[in-house]
C-alpha cells in the first residue's frame, strides 16, 4: 500500500447528521399522493400552456446558429466561434425534447458529441457543423412535431452514422500515432 | 409520505439558458412556489445563494464565470460558505457517468439530466426533503454522503466517525 494510500486510509472521516429542519418546515403531515399528482399535472398543464412560445424559441436558437456558422467556417471548430456554437447545440440538446422537436435534441447530441470526443476538433471540418445546422433549420420547417416524421428520423440516423463512422476513423488514426 | 408545502420553499435557478430558467420557473410555480431567484452564471448564482438564502438550488454545470461544479465546491465550503448544507440539484444536459461522477464529487445532492419534466424534478425536490442524507467531511470532501447503499459483502475496518451521538455509524444511508 501507497504511503498516500495508507494516509487516506487513517484519515478520520466524520458523519453529520441528516438535517431535518428543511424536512420539519414544508412537510405537512399526511397522505400526499393526490397533491403529488395535481402538482405534477399542474406542471404538466403550464408548459402546455407555455408551449405556444416553443416555436419562436426554436426560430431564435437556429437564427443563432446560422449567424455563428461564416466565422466558424474561418476559424475552424476549435475556436471561440466553435465554442460558441457547441454551447447553442447543447442548449438545444437539453430544452429541443420539452420544445416538441426530440430529433433536434438527437442532431444537437450529434454534434456535441463529435466536438466533444473526437481527439483533435482541429481536424473536423466544418461543414459538419453546417450540415447539423441546416438539417435542424430544415426539420423545423418542414416535418411534424415529435418522434413520428420518417423524414426527420432519417436524417437524425444519417448524421448519426456519419459522425460515428468520423470518430472511429479519428481515434483509429490517434492510435497509430 | 406527506404532501410539501412548496408555497414555502425558496428556490434559486441556475442556467445560462434564458428558455431552460423559463421552463424550470414554471414547474415550480406550477407546484406551490412563488420565492424563485434566477441566475445566469456561476457568479450571479453564488451571489443569490448568500443573499437570497434559498432552500434548493437546482443549478446547471456549464455556465459562464464559473460553471456549476465550481459553484457546487464553493457552496460546500464548510468554513467559507454561509450555506455549505444547501440541498443542490444540478440539471444538466450532460449525462456522460464522467459528468454525473464529477457532480457527485464536487457535492450535489441531486443529478438530474434534461429534458426535464415535471415528474423527474418533482421526484428530485421531493427526494431531497423527505430524505435528507448524512454530510461526511474529509480533508477531501465536504458534502451529501455519497454512498447510495450499503456493500454487504464490505469487510474492511469502519472508519466513519459521528459528531454526534445521535447518528449511528453502521446505520445505512442512500446517497
Amino acid at each position: 500500500m501507497s504511503a498516500e494510500m495508507q494516509k487516506a486510509k487513517d484519515e478520520e472521516i466524520i458523519v453529520i447528521p441528516p438535517r431535518t429542519d428543511l424536512k420539519d418546515r414544508v412537510l405537512k403531515p399526511g397522505s400526499s399522493n393526490g397533491a403529488c399528482k395535481r402538482a405534477i399535472k399542474a406542471a404538466e398543464s403550464a408548459i402546455e400552456e407555455l408551449s405556444v412560445e416553443f416555436d419562436g424559441w426554436m426560430t431564435t436558437s437556429i437564427d443563432e446558429l446560422l449567424l455563428k456558422l461564416p466565422q466558424v467556417h474561418q476559424d475552424g471548430l476549435n475556436s471561440a466561434a466553435g465554442e460558441e456554437l457547441h454551447t447553442i447545440m447543447h442548449d438545444l440538446k437539453g430544452q429541443a425534447t420539452t420544445l416538441g422537436y426530440p430529433v433536434v435534441a438527437e442532431i444537437s447530441d450529434t454534434l456535441c458529441n463529435l466536438m466533444e470526443k473526437a481527439p483533435d476538433t482541429s481536424r473536423i471540418s466544418s461543414k459538419i457543423a453546417e450540415l447539423h445546422v441546416r438539417s435542424i433549420q430544415t426539420i423545423v420547417q418542414e416535418c411534424t412535431k415529435n418522434h413520428d416524421d420518417p423524414k426527420a428520423n432519417a436524417i437524425s440516423l444519417g448524421l448519426r452514422q456519419m459522425v460515428m463512422k468520423i470518430l472511429k476513423q479519428e481515434f483509429d488514426r490517434a492510435d497509430q500515432k | 409520505m406527506a404532501k410539501i408545502e412548496f408555497e414555502k420553499l425558496r428556490f434559486v435557478v441556475a442556467d445560462d439558458n434564458a428558455h431552460m430558467r423559463r421552463i424550470v420557473r414554471t414547474l415550480l410555480r406550477a407546484f406551490g412556489s412563488r420565492e424563485i431567484c434566477e441566475a445566469e452564471d456561476g457568479a450571479s448564482a453564488l451571489e443569490a445563494v448568500e443573499n437570497f438564502l434559498p432552500d434548493i438550488l437546482i443549478t446547471d454545470i456549464k455556465m459562464p464565470i464559473f460553471d456549476g461544479i465550481e459553484l457546487t465546491q464553493m457552496i460546500r465550503n464548510p468554513d467559507g460558505s454561509k450555506h455549505p448544507y444547501l440541498p443542490i440539484i444540478m440539471l444538466t444536459a450532460y449525462s456522460e457517468r464522467k459528468r454525473v461522477l464529477q457532480a457527485r464529487d464536487s457535492g450535489v445532492t441531486e443529478f438530474l439530466c434534461k429534458p426535464v419534466s415535471a415528474n423527474a424534478l418533482y421526484k428530485r425536490v421531493q427526494n431531497v426533503i423527505e430524505n435528507p442524507r448524512p454530510f461526511i467531511k474529509v480533508s477531501t470532501y465536504f458534502g451529501p454522503d455519497r454512498r447510495r447503499s450499503a456493500d454487504p459483502n464490505f469487510n474492511g475496518d469502519e472508519r466513519r466517525k459521528t459528531d454526534s451521538n445521535a447518528f449511528m455509524v453502521g446505520e445505512q444511508v442512500s446517497l
